[in-house]
């Protein structure tokens, strides 16, 4: 009767075992980031200049992002649903309607070749474009770059992608509502597309090239836009990570009296994380955006001419209470060119900010 | 959990103004032509629900 048990064990337990080495198919995800931010201007509504979109409310305890998504990944299909709230959701989903406001991702795909990743995926997704994301513990810096405010975060479309069996390249072809749109302008019906190049050579270097191109108004009123995102990640000396983002830009003018044919607009973000322990990091940031005819980013009201053009740095200490908890402090300087920040009823060229967070996630991954 | 992933229509056949109405700005007519496709995926946890028991039941038994 002993023999028969102990076999009986050992098979469950083999069974088990290498039932938990297996990816989960499902996987149950959250995310909350909870942030405290001064702005030294102390703007009057609380809220900080229009075009930060993360971290954005002054001088209080609030939620940039609380997030919940479903990831399916089985065979040859895959799935994701992720619903948000928090004040980057209020910011920068403003011209989404209704519902959609609330929605990180919700996409569907099918595996086209048996053996290659070669994937058709459809829905709402992360941007393919930039090197920063939403979820805030993935990245360097506690705040976001004005190139990362000043590009999309999230996109619709279609996307066709391949990863070659070493995974040192990734390609992608997008079909795409619009320029960070769910839902497109009325009156538009421009097609819009993107391509997405990943290298990695190996580990500890990554090269991607992204690009846009569509229209964002209506069709009446079409104003071409095209665009190219370029970064680089090199990691080195084992401890320090270095990364450089390089964003040009350019639409159809609407300046008549424009002698260009097309508005420009460029900017970089380079960042160089020390990293002395599993649970801590220092990150210095330098940035940059150009952009002269506020094609994207738009000064405060009442500032002098309709660029922006403003050059920021920031120093930043992250702390890892636990594994999955990430407590972290920047603090951030912007001097523009123009007096485009607001302090009490006149417009001046700094602005400083110190922001604090505390950042978890927790997935079902591991306790099965 | 069910999702309707993309919908398409072909580019001409609704108006300029976004498919407000029929005709664009232009006119109104009693004919209205559309195509859509969709992508649906459901998935839950019933399948691993039902191997781990397996795994008791194939226990129990021995």
């Amino acid at each position: 009767m002993k023999l028969p048990l102990l076999i009986t064990a050992l098979l469950a337990s083999t069974f088990l075992a290498s039932a938990q080495n297996e990816p989960k198919p499902l996987v149950i995800e959250g995310y909350a980031e909870v942030y405290y931010g001064y702005d030294f201007n102390t703007p009057a509504g609380n809220e900080r200049p229009g075009f930060v979109v993360s971290h954005n409310r002054h001088n209080e305890v609030n939620i940039n992002l609380a997030m919940l998504r479903v990831i399916y990944d089985k065979d040859r299909v895959r799935g994701n649903i992720g619903i948000m709230a928090g004040t980057y959701a209020n910011a920068n989903m403003k011209a989404e309607p209704g519902v959609l406001k609330n929605i990180y991702e919700a996409n569907a795909g099918f595996r086209l070749h048996k053996r290659h990743e070669l994937w058709v995926d459809a829905g709402i997704f992360p941007s393919h474009i930039g090197q920063e994301t939403v979820i805030g513990i993935d990245n360097a810096t506690l705040t976001r770059s004005m190139i990362a405010d000043g590009s999309p975060y999230y996109e619709a479309g279609v996307r066709l992608s391949y990863t070659t069996l070493n995974e040192k390249f990734y390609i992608a072809l997008m079909h795409m509502n619009g320029w960070q749109r769910i839902q497109r302008p009325a009156g538009n019906a421009t097609p819009a597309g993107g391509m997405q190049v990943t290298h990695k050579p190996n580990k500890n270097i990554l090269f991607n090239l992204s690009t846009f191109v569509g229209n964002d108004y209506p069709d009446t009123m079409k104003r071409m836009r095209y665009f190219i995102d370029l970064y680089t990640t090199l990691k080195f000396l084992k401890k320090f990570e270095f990364t450089a983002s390089l964003d040009l830009g350019m639409q159809e003018t609407v300046f008549s009296s424009s002698p260009y044919k097309y508005d420009q607009w460029t900017g970089y973000a380079l960042m160089l994380r020390y990293k002395p322990s599993d649970r801590a990091a220092w990150v210095l940031r330098e940035e940059r955006f150009y952009d002269p005819y506020s094609v994207i980013l738009r000064p405060d009201a009442g500032s002098p001419g309709p660029g922006f053009s403003a050059w920021a740095a920031s120093l930043g200490h992250d702390r890892w209470l636990m594994s999955n908890l990430l407590w972290r402090i920047e603090g951030k300087l912007y001097i523009a060119e123009d007096p485009v920040f607001q302090r009490g009823n006149a417009l001046f060229n700094d602005n400083y900010i110190v922001t604090t967070a505390l950042a978890l996630r927790f997935d079902n991954r591991k306790n099965h | 959990m069910n999702i309707n992933c993309h919908s398409f229509r072909l580019p001409g056949i609704y108006p300029a103004n976004g498919g407000r109405g029929i005709g664009g700005n232009l006119a109104l007519f009693n004919d209205n032509y559309l195509v859509t496709t969709a992508l649906a995926l459901r998935f839950d946890n019933r399948k691993i629900i039902n191997s781990a028991h397996r795994v008791t039941t194939l226990y129990l038994l021995l």
